[in-house]
């Protein structure tokens, strides 16, 4: 038990690191590409081309195999936001703000991903391009809060205070951000919608739930790459001054 | 294949912006991450 | 005691002699309410429909102006320094400073929205629910409008409403709903406007502290 607890703090420290973080993902870099493009590729082919089509919407429910994995990611890169914003605030990890920088625009692209192909979504199946819908308010209002953190961050000079504010306002935003949803819900059924149902939980058969399920485990991978990489990027833009970073890339040559 | 398309503007053109953000967030930090490395071999040589 | 007496003495002092931080937002009150029959239409019927939630838009966006303000002045002139620095109990400060602004920008915000039973033709039975959410409405607003302000300490301040506004838009829901319904809902929404201000004081005012000290490390 010791022994596993141990090597979970030195993982800890190590993940604290810059040049331990910039050596090992440039290692893990290529394999994980290839295989988020590799699954990538196998889900939406699957989905677009060898799935069959939906009873009432026709060909274009294949929108599913982006729209779905691109919300969902969307939500579980904002929950990571906060998860490292505690995690900076309480134990100082200076990698935990970094991941913040790194990683808000990427759930903010996937975000309006979400967004845009949601609309472009509904122009055919409901008739117009917006619904104010609890779910679509609630993605709406989840690309603000992106935008406030990015926003937020590039007011700051200071990297640190940047990172700090970033961190207090993630954490904030991942409190209050499940009382918006339940609000915006209230807000809906006393609005009472239209008869429009997103999704019906008993239309998807298993020969359309396996290509989306590989689609968003694919999402998921791939947000761990470019995530990868936006963190090294922003570990060079900081530490481009340094010995260690500067022998990395004559290593590299 | 392009019957598919075709008929499905709508389809294609989430599969362009799929394509078109996956590949921002790819290239974006290369292009930035390669800036810096180029600025140092620069210092380095000069 | 002693602090916190003299300390609400102190805010309550710059409010009466700054009277222009209370009367902009009241000013800015009456423009918005105003444009909104010249923007939309004048009939009544129609106008008293959208009356609850243009109040409360128009009672966000003023608040909005006057709370990001709340830590600016005292940051300027550096008594925020000489707080932190002389270790006062930075909750007493955060907590003070909000109540008093409060106090002063959003108290005759409250009191004049009971003029939109004539300027909007507010239904004169829901005044009551109106001014209920608006109490508990504003408060909250002003702790998150605090804490975007707190942020966004010598920045620019579009930047703080870019922070607040999203916030906010649980209060602005929940809010203007329970100044459309009828009073059978009306317990149910001041019910979790309350327990939300439960929730938030505590968190915010944290967070708010944490906000201002970010600023002197």
């Amino acid at each position: 038990m010791n022994k596993i607890l141990g090597s979970i703090t030195l993982f800890y420290h190590k993940l604290g690191s810059y040049p331990w973080f910039y050596s090992i993902s440039s290692k893990l870099l290529p394999i994980s590409t290839f295989l988020a493009f590799m699954i990538f590729l196998l889900g939406i082919v699957w989905g677009i081309f060898y799935s069959p089509s939906d009873v009432t919407q026709g060909e274009i429910y294949r929108i599913i195999y982006m729209h779905v994995p691109a919300a969902s990611v969307a939500q579980s890169i904002y929950f990571s936001l906060a998860i490292a914003g505690f995690v900076y605030l309480v134990w100082k990890m200076k990698m935990a703000g970094l991941f913040i920088k790194a990683m808000a625009p990427i759930g903010a692209s996937f975000t309006i991903l979400a967004l845009v192909s949601g609309a472009i979504w509904g122009q055919p199946t409901w008739g117009t391009w917006w619904v104010w819908d609890a779910r679509l308010t609630s993605t709406l209002v989840l690309l603000l809060f992106y935008l406030a953190i990015i926003g937020l961050y590039s007011s700051f000079d200071n990297k640190k205070t940047a990172d700090q504010a970033v961190s207090i306002l993630a954490m904030v935003g991942a409190v209050n951000l499940p009382i918006i949803k339940k609000s915006v819900d209230w807000w809906n059924t006393l609005h009472q919608p239209s008869s429009i149902r997103i999704f019906e939980e008993s239309t998807i058969s298993s020969e359309m739930l396996y290509p989306l399920l590989i689609c968003i485990l694919s999402f998921y991978l791939m947000v761990f790459v470019f995530g990868l990489m936006a963190m090294r990027t922003e570990i060079a833009k900081r530490e481009m001054t340094k010995d260690w970073f500067k022998k990395m890339v004559k290593k590299n040559d | 294949m392009i019957e598919l398309f075709s008929e499905n503007f709508h389809l294609l053109s989430v599969c362009f912006l799929t394509i078109i953000i996956l590949l921002f967030n790819y290239i974006w930090p290369l292009i930035k991450l390669n800036k810096i490395k180029k600025n140092l071999k620069k210092i380095e040589t000069t | 005691m002693i602090f916190l007496k003299s300390f609400f003495s102190r805010e309550v002092l710059i409010y009466s002699k700054k009277s222009s931080n209370v009367i902009s937002p009241v000013i800015f009150f009456l423009i918005c309410i105003a444009f909104f029959p010249l923007a939309i239409s004048n009939d009544p019927k129609e106008l008293s429909r959208l009356a609850p939630g243009l109040i409360w838009i128009c009672i966000l966006l003023a608040g909005m102006l006057s709370i990001q303000t709340i830590f600016k002045e005292d940051y300027d002139d550096g008594s925020l320094d000489l707080f932190y620095v002389r270790r006062f109990s930075m909750l007493q400060v955060v907590l003070i400073k909000i109540f008093v602004n409060w106090i002063f920008t959003a108290l005759p915000l409250i009191l004049l929205s009971c003029s939109m039973v004539f300027l909007l033709y507010f239904p004169l039975e829901k005044l009551l629910n109106l001014i209920g959410s608006l109490f508990i409405g504003t408060l909250i607003i002003s702790f998150f409008g605090a804490l975007a302000g707190a942020l966004s300490l010598g920045r620019n301040s579009i930047l703080a409403s870019a922070i607040m506004l999203p916030l906010s838009l649980p209060v602005l829901i929940l809010g203007s709903s329970a100044s459309t319904y009828s009073s059978e809902n009306i317990t149910f929404f001041i019910l979790l406007l309350l327990a939300l201000l439960f929730f938030s004081v505590p968190i915010i005012s944290i967070a708010c502290i944490g906000a201002i000290r970010l600023h002197y490390e």
